[in-house]
């Protein structure tokens, strides 16, 4: 098992990728497999860094990553206010350029590239489980077409 | 992430990516990636080289875009490698960042 502990801050999130790197060749995950973590990761802790401030058990993320059996699992835990990535309302693709506000990707992409999604809040901290199976991502991608 | 610019045309640059287009990515070529598209009408942003993205970078490609157009010019990406190519189909933004596969098709696309 592969573990990463951040701090909550941008100049950490290099630190993200050279364990990245370290874990895809210990755990050897195939290439697709090791994309798709890859991408999940570094937005969730993307939004964890922009969006969650320091708390009293400190500003910090853990992560761990291991096989159970042909499933990659990724933990990530945090310690600030709950934020449960399954709720957030359906993705609405941009009509033109003039319009568009950039952002605001980062959940649909953890959701469209994560096999199956998991979350729990509570007194210890918040708990986002990610499992990545040989097909990645979800069949149903919620897109909503009339919003936006 | 690096990144070099190479005039094409008049009123063409073409701006080569070379690495993950990540959160360390992005923050690198942030300022001159906004420097570039504000130096020429039309942007070619060179794509092959560019072997992860995430949200942030294509944030950084979008603003690019909305630079160029407000003057009249576009941005396109040049020939993505299938995952970078799968994750701007996945957010849907393929349409307002087209794609080119040669200079040819680059070129048609900037004069039409």
């Amino acid at each position: 098992m592969g573990h990463l502990t951040l701090s909550q801050a941008w100049r950490e999130i290099g630190r993200l990728s050279e364990w990245l790197d370290r874990e895809e060749r210990t755990l050897a995950i195939p290439a697709k497999l090791a994309h798709a973590v890859r991408l999940c990761l570094e937005e969730a802790v993307d939004n964890l860094i922009h969006y969650t401030s320091t708390t009293a058990e400190g500003p910090r993320i853990d992560i761990d990553l291991d096989w159970q059996g042909d499933t990659l699992v990724a933990v990530v835990c945090d310690y600030g206010p709950p934020f449960d990535p399954r709720t957030v309302r359906a993705f609405s693709p941009a009509k033109d350029l003039k319009t568009m506000q950039p952002g605001g990707w980062g959940v649909h992409l953890i959701r469209s590239y994560a096999s199956d999604i998991d979350y729990a809040a509570g007194l210890d901290g918040n708990q986002l489980t990610l499992r990545f199976t040989g097909a990645v991502g979800r069949a149903s991608l919620q897109v909503d077409p009339g919003a936006g | 992430m690096d990144m070099q610019v190479t005039p094409i045309s008049q009123d063409a640059i073409r701006v080569a990516l070379n690495g993950r287009l990540d959160i360390a990515g992005s923050a690198k070529i942030d300022v001159p990636f906004n420097v570039a598209v504000g130096a020429s009408r039309n942007i070619i942003v060179d794509m092959s080289d560019v072997t992860f993205i995430a949200s942030i970078g294509i944030r950084t490609l979008v603003i690019g875009a909305k630079t160029v157009q407000r003057r009249g010019g576009k941005l396109l990406l040049f020939s993505p490698q299938a995952d970078v190519e799968q994750v701007l189909e996945t957010i849907g933004v393929t349409d307002l960042l087209p794609i080119v596969r040669d200079e040819a098709e680059a070129m048609a696309a900037i004069q039409s």
